[in-house]
């Protein structure tokens, strides 16, 4: 009966959405709580489903039964349930951010509880226009809640991502295009049954993949491509960027994966040297050029916006290596980044809604005043640096493992190119960490007031007891703990590297059969 | 009894002894330290019948190594060290030194004994090195100028110890295969240092035997510390050095014995040219110790009548040698005064020191009737019987052996003339304290009794038996010797007069090697400091600033564009965005027709 | 000898000790007390949780805890082999001398932010632990992050600037080291065996692997190591480190971090590749894998000790003696036989020692008299004789003389060396050349600092650094005598010195409850001794105990000389506030704020700003601004004194004393600390039977 769960998933926040605005009519703040109850029940069923999946495999429930090819269906697989996982929780756990510091419109949480709703339905779908479909109710739905904060700056971010993820998303539908050409059918296993048949070298297919590669490197803003998400980040409301940018470009990324694993397979990226070698060469530069990038920014946003972009090279390379362990890796780096991003962006929303921050210069010593942010903070910057023990480790360390298996056994430089761009990036990522954390812990700056008499004097020169009111955190607390809990998680991970394998066994041991 | 004697090492006393001193109040202090070393000196004589073996042989660092070995050579070392040093304990206590220095010098003592006792390499450098630390604590007590000279002196015996060192461990790592591992290092094991080693061992022991060249530390050391401290200085670094050069080389060699008569030479000419009365007398002690290691080189050319000489002039010169440290000590310590052309006339004033002085210098001189006639005349005869390089009368050796006396005589004529004649008393200061008098009455008696009773000295020498065989010649008071020392006695007279003035003018423009080495030394150290440092505080520059630049066009690149003069707007618009859109499917495109 | 396995979760806990007692002290922070009582509660503890592996492990058993599997056949365990157990031993032990010294040092410098310190601290050395047990690549390589991450706050902890650029300097060294070089090598090894665990005598299957990339994959690991270890050209972090307080110096800069990466190289050495496979992979000139290794390490120790002999800033002096005694290990590391591993690993706790007693003392220097130039310790012997007789100690040992450690780990190195040069390729011998021309730099640069504390005085005694001076040296004098003091107006002199002195204290980074606790003027024991001390110092001053003629300081004889110039290494918070100890006329504290507090003139601290004030003012000044004698030279302290603790507090003298001696003892008696044994357990089971001890 589990089946059933996976259109309600999708189907349950869509339909959801409209009770808002409905709602809103009479009651003006229905928004919070039916998004609140929304996502809980999302997050039940991904449970569910999860727990289905890694327990007994992999399922799927065709629509309307209707069978495919002709039909759509949902499949959810080991590496969708992880993706559905995140998405859920990832997508619930805002709602606790966004409680504080709103939006509080109940049209945002209709243009939320969608988002969630299309998020759900690309991590799901099996089906290759379903998928398009999805990735435009995303796209759209991120379009509105960017600009949700009504400014000037955000109108002008999420025009420009109106424009770039459209042709994107055109260019994906282009490449769909092709590949039906080709093979007369849109259910991604049989495209994929198809295409060994059409032939991994047919001029249309690699066209086809061309374009849906270069779609989707839109959509995750690689390097050259990259140029919305900056300003989208950084101008969206706190909350927005959160949800964005541990979600959006994920989903897009998975799709990636999904396509060129699923659909194209290994077969293909084997056989087609010139497109894994583009991919490499592409995720290589944008892994630098990001990083660069990042260290230059003092806009906190701004800063780790142009990290995703980073990590985002370092996913899709995964795709140019194309070995198992490199697939495991973009698979854990895909999730754990989803995970990072979100804490990190929580932080700094955090302390942006306490303090005010917006810049790195902002944080000095802000350590002192909000120990448990700044603590979380840290730990989830150095998790993105891939300090171990952390899940960012775990997804550099197979990645850069499968990268120097490929480079190799093929002999080809690629793999070891793309391992040493690894190990360098990370110099770059700790680049910019470290400027935050240190103007975060070392600054120097004495945030309180000076008091002239001694209460109890400490008998050693340590933090002297400073007024009351000063002592106080302005942190709000609920979205600390949600903080605290992500950056506790974030280590934690890293010790279930076993744990991932064995868990996506099975279906890297199907995609490389 | 003897098993509790040998179980008692004598260095462990004495540092013991140190101890005390500095808790003690000074007389008690000093009366401990006096006895602590006057049981070094009975315990050597008691160990003298049967006392002889390992003793102490234990473990340390997995070899075999053994704390107290007791034979022929090392007890004569302990007896007269032990004597020696009861000597200038009373002395010092009679001089007014600090309780720090006599503390220091027993710790030197101590450590001087432990070199002595030593039974294998290990040991022996495990001493060694503490030698050269406690020296130099013992330099650096006066303070003042003594302070860099002890540097100096720091840093030359830190160089030869670990020239020492290095032999050592040579020695023991040729050893390794041939005898079981962890007695590599014993005495037993082998004959003197392995071959192997024998450069390194000559060079590292030379410097405390003050080879030429390598002898500078002597004149710049001895002369600057307490007078107290100069005495015992003077007398244990150097003839522990000839000591352990013997262990090293027991078969000798002609390169050490004809270094020797170098040094004899060398020595006593540089004493000639000094005014300073305790640097004249630093250089002799090089100039005895050529002839020492003239007799230990001649082991095996001559046999062991030579090494015999050796080590009679090794012992007599302990107790001469210290004994005229003491008395120019007393004219120091009375007068003030370390310029002996500022001194005259004093044997009126001070008939005590003037006297001891006299022995002495009979003594070092090889007058007959004084011990080191009986040494130097064995070493001499050692001498004359090799041919090697042959010059009328003899072989260069004894030729050089022969100058380096005459030089002797000279050089203590003209200390003696300007200390105690030359012109009228200017200043009248008085004579020796009386624990002065007493600690130099001892040296000297033991400087007459070794000359008169000769027999004695070769009863605690080794190879007594063979000396006193019939095979060997051995008749120090036979006419021949006496002529000899006469005519060298009129030599030095005559050469002393005549040559007094040109000597004079030659004091003055004539320095030692160390006016070259130690500017030299200096400058080279200097510059490789230097170099070495701004070396990497280039690279460290070249680093930095690279990260810097790298970091500042990292955050304004704009500005570092603009600065090499390109001016374009780097940050992506959307326009852009869409322009590199239509390229990737440009190219796309071209993937088709591929 | 049985090679016994045992799962036993002793290893863990000495790791969770005291990363557990971090948080204790972070909860704490409001009674330090408690705070301290944590950090002495964790190390105890931890010391005796690793103690009590020890005898078993002396017979051959290994305990091993595995935690959980990291990446699939690679489990993330730990365990307590003997060349872990000697690590760890080490580290552990001296935490607790240096938990003491802590607390000594922070209060008696007023140092902020000391639960932070504390904290970190304790992290460090869980982190420590961890790196000592770890079972594999992997396993290390995450600790050695943490403690690079861990260390950081400490260096950084003054939050100056030049603490802010050292930190950055030392991440981004260690981070580069650690993350890009060891993180390669690691997965290079990974990729060509499939295993990383450590194994006793080397991972088989690298021998069979291809020798290129095996060679490719040491030197990765080996420098990725190296760096913490302070290999030349990659030291630089060290010395700039040295911002830290003293204690982090001592056992983080001394101990645990430096030798965490000589450790590491040891582990590459002995455990991943093996001594017989490091010496086989050879290269041109007779040269392998080892022997540059070796190079490396020669060429940086007698580099490093040219430079020290020309740093006059003790720290400095004592960060390049490091630099180059942490090369000792590395170079012995690549001797290929029993006598230079033994040589190598026992220099591992001998150099801990010695050199913590050398760091604690000069800390121990600068919490009492505010002391940090070797050019201002003429004759300071009499004011701290036990702490300079232990660092005369320490520093003998550091050239290698006998009865201190030094000598024995030099001696085997000496005979390995010599015994490699005999059997197996000449190139040993520079290396040897090396060991013995670095004994002889160290008396260089060791000794001056000796002879001027003890035999120097104050107004007459060699101008330091000696290189930078003429041939034989130039008399220099550091008293701060002048007309204004030997008149006696104490008074005065007092106030203006404890004004600087405080609203040095303000813009300290504006730590204003410092200044505050100035203004209550709590005056700590130190301070009320000081008092009386002050006193002395104008009356005994022309004592003549030590033979060396003390000066009697008329204005005439007044040097107006600054003392040599110095290599600048920037501030320290506790230049800027200073604690009672070292300030003369400390009790006069109280009044002097009051009049002192809104003055301007204390905007600035170099006091030749101060032209206007009076004479007396500008020495007082100077005087507390550079350290060096108070007028009047050092008090002499001598007699019983010296061990009722009036040099300084036996916090600090305790821990001095104990590293001391723990140093002599290793130089005695090596086998029965048991260091050596471990270390002899160690290169057994690592050598192959054919250059097995002779």
């Amino acid at each position: 009966m589990s089946e059933i769960l996976l259109p309600l998933a999708v189907a349950v926040p869509i339909v959801a959405a409209t009770l808002p605005i409905v709602a809103g009519r009479r009651f003006d703040a229905i928004g919070w709580p039916v998004a609140a109850l929304t996502t809980a029940a999302v997050v039940a069923m991904a449970g569910t489903v999860a727990r289905v999946v890694y327990g007994t495999g992999p399922f799927d429930h065709e629509l309307g039964g209707y069978a495919p090819p002709i039909g759509i269906e949902l499949v959810a697989d080991e590496f969708s349930a992880a993706v559905f996982l995140l998405v859920a929780l990832v997508s619930a756990a805002t709602l606790v951010f966004t409680r504080v510091v709103g939006p509080r419109r109940n049209t945002f949480y209709s243009a939320y509880l969608l988002l969630t709703g299309g998020l759900v339905g690309v991590s799901l779908t099996g089906d290759l226009f379903n998928l398009f479909v999805f990735l435009e109710i995303v796209g759209l739905t991120t379009y509105a809640l960017i600009a949700a904060d009504r400014s000037g700056a955000s109108a002008y971010a999420s025009l420009k991502y109106l424009v770039v993820g459209t042709v994107g998303a055109s260019l994906y539908l282009t490449g769909v295009g092709y590949v039906f050409l080709a093979t007369g059918t849109l259910n991604m296993a049989d495209v994929s049954t198809q295409l060994s048949a059409v032939g991994y070298t047919d001029p249309l297919v690699q066209t086809g993949y061309a374009l849906i590669a270069v779609g989707f490197a839109l959509k995750m803003a690689l390097f050259p491509v990259h140029t919305w998400q900056p300003d989208a980040y950084q101008r969206a409301p706190d909350a927005v960027t959160t949800v964005v940018a541990a979600l959006v470009s994920t989903v897009s990324a998975y799709a990636l994966l999904r396509v060129s694993y699923s659909v194209f397979t290994v077969d293909f990226l084997a056989a087609n040297d010139a497109i894994t070698t583009g991919i490499l060469v592409v995720s290589g530069v944008s892994i630098l050029a990001g990083s660069a990038l990042a260290a230059m920014q003092s806009d906190l946003k701004r800063m780790f916006a142009y990290s995703s972009v980073a990590q985002f090279g370092l996913i899709a390379a995964t795709v140019g290596i194309a070995t198992e362990t490199a697939l495991l890796g973009g698979i854990v780096h895909l999730v754990g980044h989803g995970l990072l991003k979100f804490g990190l962006f929580l932080g700094i929303g955090v302390l942006a809604a306490g303090y005010g921050v917006q810049h790195v210069a902002d944080l000095a010593s802000l350590a002192r005043d909000a120990p448990l942010a700044s603590g979380a903070l840290a730990v989830l910057a150095l998790a993105l640096v891939g300090i171990p023990p952390s899940i960012g480790f775990l997804g550099k360390w197979y990645v850069a493992l499968g990268a120097v298996d490929a480079g190799g056994t093929t002999g080809g430089i690629g793999g070891i190119a793309i391992a040493v761009v690894v190990f360098v990036s990370t110099l770059f990522t700790l680049a910019y960490v470290a400027r935050v954390l240190e103007r975060l812990y070392f600054a120097g700056v004495d945030r309180s007031i000076p008091v002239v008499h001694e209460i109890g004097a400490v008998p050693d020169g340590g933090e002297g007891p400073r007024p009351v009111e000063e002592r106080r955190s302005r942190v709000p607390v609920a979205p600390l703990v949600v903080l605290v809990v992500t950056a506790i998680a974030a280590v934690g991970l890293g010790f279930a590297g076993a744990g991932f394998e064995s868990l996506l066994d099975p279906f890297l041991t199907e995609v490389f059969a | 009894m003897m098993g509790l004697l040998t179980a008692v090492p004598p260095y462990l006393v004495v540092a013991a002894a140190a101890l005390l001193v500095l808790t003690l109040p000074r007389r008690a202090g000093h009366t401990v330290a006096g006895l602590s070393t006057a049981f070094v000196f009975v315990q050597a004589v008691l160990l003298g019948d049967g006392g002889h073996g390992a003793h102490l042989a234990t473990g340390f660092l997995g070899f075999d190594v053994v704390l107290f070995n007791v034979d022929a050579f090392s007890l004569l070392m302990g007896v007269v060290v032990g004597f020696l040093a009861t000597a200038a304990v009373v002395y010092a206590y009679g001089s007014a030194a600090p309780t720090w220095v006599t503390a220091f010098a027993l710790v030197y003592v101590s450590s001087t004994l432990g070199t002595i006792y030593a039974g294998d390499w290990l040991t022996l450098v495990f001493f060694w090195e503490l030698m050269a630390v406690t020296s130099t604590l013992l330099v650096w007590q006066h303070g003042g100028a003594a302070v860099r000279a002890g540097y100096r002196y720091a840093l030359f015996h830190g160089i030869g110890g670990t020239f020492l060192l290095a032999a050592v461990v040579v020695h023991g790592a040729s050893m390794l295969g041939s005898v079981p591992a962890d007695a590599v290092f014993r005495f037993s094991a082998t004959t003197g240092v392995h071959a192997s080693a024998t450069v390194l061992a000559a060079i590292g022991i030379g410097v405390n035997c003050g080879f030429p060249f390598l002898h500078t530390w002597l004149p710049d050391t001895y002369p600057r510390p307490h007078i107290a401290a100069s005495v015992f200085l003077s007398v244990f670094t150097t003839k522990t050095a000839a000591y352990v050069m013997y262990r090293a080389f027991p078969e000798g060699g002609m390169w050490l014995a004809y270094l020797g008569g170098i040094m004899a030479v060398y020595g006593a000419f540089f004493a000639l040219l000094q005014y300073d009365p305790r640097r004249l007398l630093s250089y002799h002690i090089q100039a005895q110790l050529g002839y020492m290691l003239a007799g230990f080189g001649l082991a095996t050319a001559v046999g062991e009548f030579a090494v015999t000489g050796g080590f009679a002039h090794l012992f007599n010169n302990v107790l001469y040698k210290s004994l005229l440290f003491m008395a120019v000590g007393v004219v120091v310590y009375r007068t003030g005064v370390e310029d002996i052309r500022d001194l005259g006339g004093l044997w009126r004033v001070m008939p005590v020191t003037f006297l001891v002085y006299l022995v002495g210098a009979a003594s070092i001189t090889a007058v007959p009737g004084f011990n080191g006639f009986i040494s130097k005349g064995m070493v001499l005869d050692s001498a004359h019987e090799i041919h090697l390089i042959e010059l009328p009368g003899g072989g260069l050796l004894w030729w050089l052996l022969i100058l380096g006396g005459v030089g002797t005589f000279m050089s203590f004529i003209k200390l003696g003339y300007y200390v105690f004649f030359h012109g009228s008393a200017s200043l009248s200061p008085d004579d020796a304290t009386p624990f002065q008098t007493i600690g130099m009455t001892l040296a000297a008696g033991a400087c007459v009794f070794f000359g008169v009773f000769y027999g004695q000295l070769i009863e605690v020498m080794p190879f007594t038996d063979i000396i006193r065989s019939e095979a060997v010649y051995f008749k120090p008071y036979s006419t021949s010797h006496l002529t000899e020392s006469g005519a060298l006695l009129v030599a030095g007279f005559v050469g002393f007069f005549t040559l007094k003035r040109p000597l004079g003018w030659l004091a003055h423009r004539m320095r030692d090697v160390d006016a070259v080495t130690y500017p030299g030394l200096f400058v080279l150290g200097r510059v490789t400091v230097r170099g070495v440092t701004e070396l990497w505080a280039a690279v460290d520059r070249v680093v930095m600033s690279l990260a810097g630049t790298t970091m500042r066009t990292a955050m304004d690149p704009r500005g570092a564009l603009a600065a090499v003069g390109v001016t374009i707007e780097i940050r992506a618009g959307i326009g852009r965005s869409v322009l590199f859109l239509t390229l990737a499917a440009a190219l796309a495109l071209l993937a088709t027709l591929v | 000898m049985t090679d016994a396995l045992v799962q036993d979760p002793r290893p863990l806990l000495a790791v969770l000790v005291s990363l557990v007692a971090s948080g204790f002290i972070v909860a704490s922070y409001r009674s330090p007390n408690i705070r301290e009582a944590w950090t002495l509660l964790a190390a105890v503890v931890k010391f005796a949780v690793v103690a009590s592996m020890l005898p078993r492990v002396l017979d051959g058993t290994v305990f091993e805890w595995t935690i959980l599997e990291l990446v699939s056949g690679v489990p993330f365990v730990l365990r307590a082999d003997a060349l872990g157990m000697l690590f760890a031993v080490l580290a552990s032990g001296l935490w607790i001398i240096t938990s003491l010294y802590s607390i000594g040092y922070m209060r008696g410098n007023d140092e902020t932010n000391q639960t932070r310190y504390f904290a970190a601290f304790a992290v460090s050395l869980s982190a420590t632990m961890g790196i000592a047990f770890a079972g594999n690549l992997v396993t290390i390589f995450v600790f050695y992050e943490l403690l690079s991450i861990a260390t950081y706050p400490l260096v950084a902890h003054d939050e100056t600037d030049e603490a802010r650029s050292a930190g950055r300097k030392y991440l981004a060294y260690t981070l580069f080291g650690g993350g890009v070089l060891v993180l390669a090598g690691t997965v290079l090894v990974y990729w060509l065996t499939g295993t990383v665990s450590f194994t006793a005598g080397g991972i088989n299957e690298l021998a069979a692997a291809d020798p290129g990339l095996a060679m490719l994959a040491f030197f990765l690991l080996a420098v990725g190591f190296g760096v913490k270890a302070g290999i030349m050209p990659l030291h630089q972090w060290l010395p700039e480190a040295m911002v830290a307080p003293t204690p982090v110096s001592g056992l983080l800069h001394a101990v645990a971090v430096v030798k965490s990466g000589a450790f590491g190289v040891s582990r590459v050495v002995l455990d991943v590749f093996g001594p017989e496979l490091v010496f086989d992979l050879s290269l041109p000139f007779g040269f392998s894998a080892g022997l540059v290794l070796s190079t490396i390490g020669a060429i940086t120790l007698t580099a490093a000790s040219f430079i020290a002999l020309r740093k006059d800033h003790l720290k400095q002096r004592l960060a390049y003696s490091t630099v180059s005694q942490l090369s000792y290990i590395i170079l012995g590391l690549g001797l290929f036989g029993w006598y230079g591993l033994v040589g190598a690993l026992l220099h591992i706790p001998a150099h801990a020692f010695m050199k913590l007693t050398l760091f604690f003392c000069a800390g121990n220097i600068h919490v009492s008299t505010h002391t940090d130039y070797i050019s201002e310790m003429a004759g300071i012997g009499k004011r701290m004789p036990l702490t300079m007789g232990a660092f005369t100690v320490a520093s003998l040992g550091m050239a290698g003389i006998p009865l201190v450690a030094g000598f024995v780990s030099k001696y085997y190195m000496l005979l390995g060396g010599i015994h490699m040069g005999a059997e197996l390729t000449p190139v040993a011998y520079y290396l040897v050349g090396a060991l013995l021309l670095s004994g002889v730099l160290n008396i260089a640069y060791f000794w001056p600092v000796i002879y001027t504390a003890f035999f120097e005085a104050e107004d007459d005694h060699d101008a330091k650094p000696l290189v930078d001076f003429r041939v034989g040296g130039e008399s220099h004098s550091t008293v701060g005598a002048s007309e204004h003091h030997a008149g006696g107006d104490v008074a005065a002199a007092g106030r203006h010195a404890g004004g600087d002195v405080t609203t040095a204290g303000r813009h300290a980074g504006g730590d204003v409850t410092t200044a505050g606790r100035h203004a209550g003027g709590d005056v700590t024991p130190d301070g009320g001794r000081e008092a009386d001390e002050s006193d002395t110092e104008s009356a005994d001053t022309p004592t003549d105990e030590t033979g060396v003629v003390r000066p009697d300081f008329s204005p005439a004889d007044r040097d107006f000389s600054e003392p040599a110039a110095r290599v600048d290494t920037g501030e320290y918070a506790v230049d800027q506030s200073p604690s009672d100890a070292d300030v003369p006329f400390g009790v006069k504290r109280r009044e002097a704020v009051e009049d002192t507090t809104h003055d301007e003139r204390s905007s600035d601290h170099d006091g030749d700003e101060a032209g206007g004030e009076s004479h007396g003012t500008d020495e007082g000044h100077d005087g507390d601004h550079h350290g060096g004698p108070p007028a009047g030279g050092w008090r002499h302290i001598q007699g019983v004194d010296v061990f009722r603790g009036h040099e300084s507090s036996w916090f600090t003298l305790g821990p001095i004393l104990t590293a001391m001696s723990l140093a002599v003892l290793l130089g005695v008696i090596p086998y029965e600390l048991g260091f050596l044994e471990l270390i002899e357990l160690v290169v057994d089971t690592r050598l192959p039977a054919e250059v097995m001890r002779p």
